[in-house]
């Protein structure tokens, strides 16, 4: 898998989605309202509370952002080819990848790679900045390699914990229900951390370690405790995200290696 | 020398067993619970270079099983396989770029996009050279005739088109081997024909080793002079269609016109085939008599005005091949 025939398959990409402008755009146009609406939702919460576990409306809107940015980032690579995946095993169309002399799971990422997720990120990518601007940090340079290196990390987050349960498809073929649990689960770390209790803490840290997308990294910048990482692990929270990706990796090719195909 | 060799390959299903329902969902991630059934049972042949082989068995013989194998698809449960002496599976990219696998019932084109597009994504995917890309383009787009539609979209084409040009695709990386998996299905008598002759100049004059599934006995006929039919997951013959039609099609197929009708005939040793009034088909099994005797014997007794001689079509030999089989049939899977 060459970079230039990534680019290729982008410029084709785009040339296909341009085949179905209207639906493009106003997909796009939808998934903002909807995002808007939520960020709103959260903002009239925020002007009844004050504060949730301490967390102001511009510190909130920073880790919902981190949370939303990383998710587009990552499943732009990752949900639609993993969620995908259920009707091409099914159908058997799955096979015609494997024959190929290309890397099955880099063509299909990139294959599907979906360019629809610009509507997450241009609007949690504004609200991030207005964020930060609003908050008004004395941030040095380091700061700022450490938000490009968590956002890099959540992105591999949810690409490698969607992967993961991508790979599921090869031995139970359905999966949906695995990818509606991780919307849950993503549902909580709309939140501060401790809002919740210790088995949530627990489980959103070390079973789907979701918590390392936005809370860990937007605690250490806002200078927040945290009673599950100590302060000196501060620069280990974005190895988490190319652990995860690898690991998310190795189990889906194991996967295709155990894929039974369709009769035919 | 050969290039496919396949020895004493296996192929074991496993499905494990669902329960329904989320709580079901959850606990049917852990349960061991399985049938297996084998699709392919300890087979073994070889291919050499050049050869034009056809696979065929009864649905469910476990034909594609074998394809998906020799492609790299599947892994084996147990034998060992090498394909241009690789094994497919371990060595997929290598043994990709060697082969060219053609799906009748699976497209491998951009639906929304023209023809040309996914030419030259296959360009890109394969690594194909320009000049060898743009010869080899214009070679299979000129004997199949694409031309007229290479600017089309792939949605508003003909299955007959689009199957042309899967297979073009096929051979644009110059392949050693063509797997092609009914690559004849449901098409019209045209599109067979011309798609026959052009895997006919590929195999013959480009030396394309070509191994392909059909149920269409005329593929076999025109493009393959080796024929494997296996059924139940085992090779029942390998050999050529005239050995196979030899060994079963032994009897011949009599017409005769009579100038009257001579009601019912009974003659000892023949059976009615069909009966038109004038027109009789009768089936003859070449035995002590000759079908010549049988035919002078009823020329003696009734008015006959023409008779003509056949011998039992492709069709009729594996109809007979496949009933054969399927008495002697036995279920060979079990509950794990």
């Amino acid at each position: 898998m060459t970079l230039l025939l990534f680019s290729k398959l982008v410029r084709l990409l785009l040339k296909e989605k341009m085949e179905y402008r209207a639906d493009f755009v106003l997909s796009a146009f939808a998934q903002i309202i909807s995002y808007a609406g939520d960020y709103i939702v959260i903002w009239l919460f925020m002007k009844q509370f004050n504060s949730i576990a301490g967390w102001n409306w511009p510190e909130i809107a920073l880790l919902y952002s981190i949370g939303l940015f990383t998710y587009a980032l990552g499943a732009s690579f990752s949900f639609v080819q993993m969620s995908g995946l259920e009707g091409q095993v099914r159908e058997g169309t799955f096979d015609t990848l494997l024959i190929k002399p290309v890397n099955p799971y880099l063509y299909l990422i990139s294959r599907g790679f979906n360019l629809a997720y610009v509507a997450h990120i241009s609007i949690s990518g504004t609200v991030l900045i207005w964020a930060i601007a609003q908050l008004n940090l004395q941030w040095s340079w380091t700061d700022y390699v450490y938000l490009l290196l968590a956002l890099i990390s959540g992105a591999m987050i949810h690409a490698g914990l969607l992967t993961a349960i991508g790979a599921t498809t090869f031995v139970w073929v359905r999966t949906g229900y695995l990818f509606s649990l991780f919307f849950q689960l993503k549902e909580f770390i709309s939140y501060p951390l401790p809002i919740f209790g210790t088995v949530v803490q627990l489980l959103l840290t070390v079973g789907v370690p979701l918590a390392f997308v936005n809370f860990y990294p937007a605690a250490f910048l806002l200078s927040y405790e945290t009673s599950l990482i100590p302060h000196w692990a501060k620069w280990l929270v974005p190895l988490a995200g190319p652990l995860i990706y690898g690991l998310g990796y190795r189990f889906w090719m194991y996967g295709a290696n155990k894929y039974q195909g369709a009769g035919g | 020398m050969s290039i496919i060799a396949v020895n004493g390959i296996t192929k074991t299903y496993r499905q494990y067993r669902r329960f329904p329902g989320l709580i079901g969902s959850v606990r049917s991630l852990f349960t061991r619970q399985y049938t297996e059934e084998d699709a392919v049972n300890n087979m073994s042949f070889t291919i050499n270079e050049g050869e034009a082989v056809g696979y065929l068995g009864p649905n469910g013989a476990g034909k594609s099983t074998m394809i998906k194998m020799m492609t790299g698809i599947l892994v084996p449960t147990n034998g060992d396989i090498k394909v241009l002496g690789v094994v497919p599976h371990e060595a997929r990219k290598a043994n990709a770029q060697q082969i060219g696998v053609v799906f009748g019932q699976r497209s491998q084109l951009w639906w929304d996009l023209p023809v040309t597009d996914s030419f030259d994504l296959h360009k890109y995917i394969y690594k194909i050279p320009d000049s060898a890309f743009r010869k080899n383009l214009e070679l299979c787009m000129s004997l199949l005739s694409i031309h007229e539609f290479v600017q089309k979209p792939v949605r508003q084409l003909s299955l007959g088109q689009r199957m042309r040009v899967e297979i073009a695709m096929a051979l644009l990386h110059e392949p050693k081997i063509l797997f092609l998996d009914e690559p004849t299905i449901g098409l019209d008598v045209m599109a067979k024909d011309q798609i026959r002759r052009f895997l006919r100049t590929v195999n013959r004059e480009r030396k394309v080793t070509i191994v392909l599934t059909t149920h269409d006995m005329k593929d076999i006929e025109e493009i393959c002079p080796r024929m494997l039919v296996v059924n139940k997951g085992s090779l029942v013959y390998d050999g050529s269609v005239e050995d196979l039609r030899a060994k079963l099609g032994s009897e011949r197929k009599v017409i005769i016109d009579f100038r009257v009708d001579p009601g019912l005939l009974d003659i000892p040793g023949i059976t009615l085939l069909q009966d038109e009034g004038i027109r009789k088909t009768f089936l003859v099994p070449r035995g002590e008599s000759t079908v010549f005797e049988h035919v002078s014997r009823i020329a003696s007794q009734y008015p006959v005005e023409d008779a003509s001689i056949e011998s039992l079509d492709i069709e009729s030999v594996i109809r007979k091949l496949y009933l054969q089989l399927a008495s002697e049939e036995q279920p060979i899977s079990k509950i794990g």
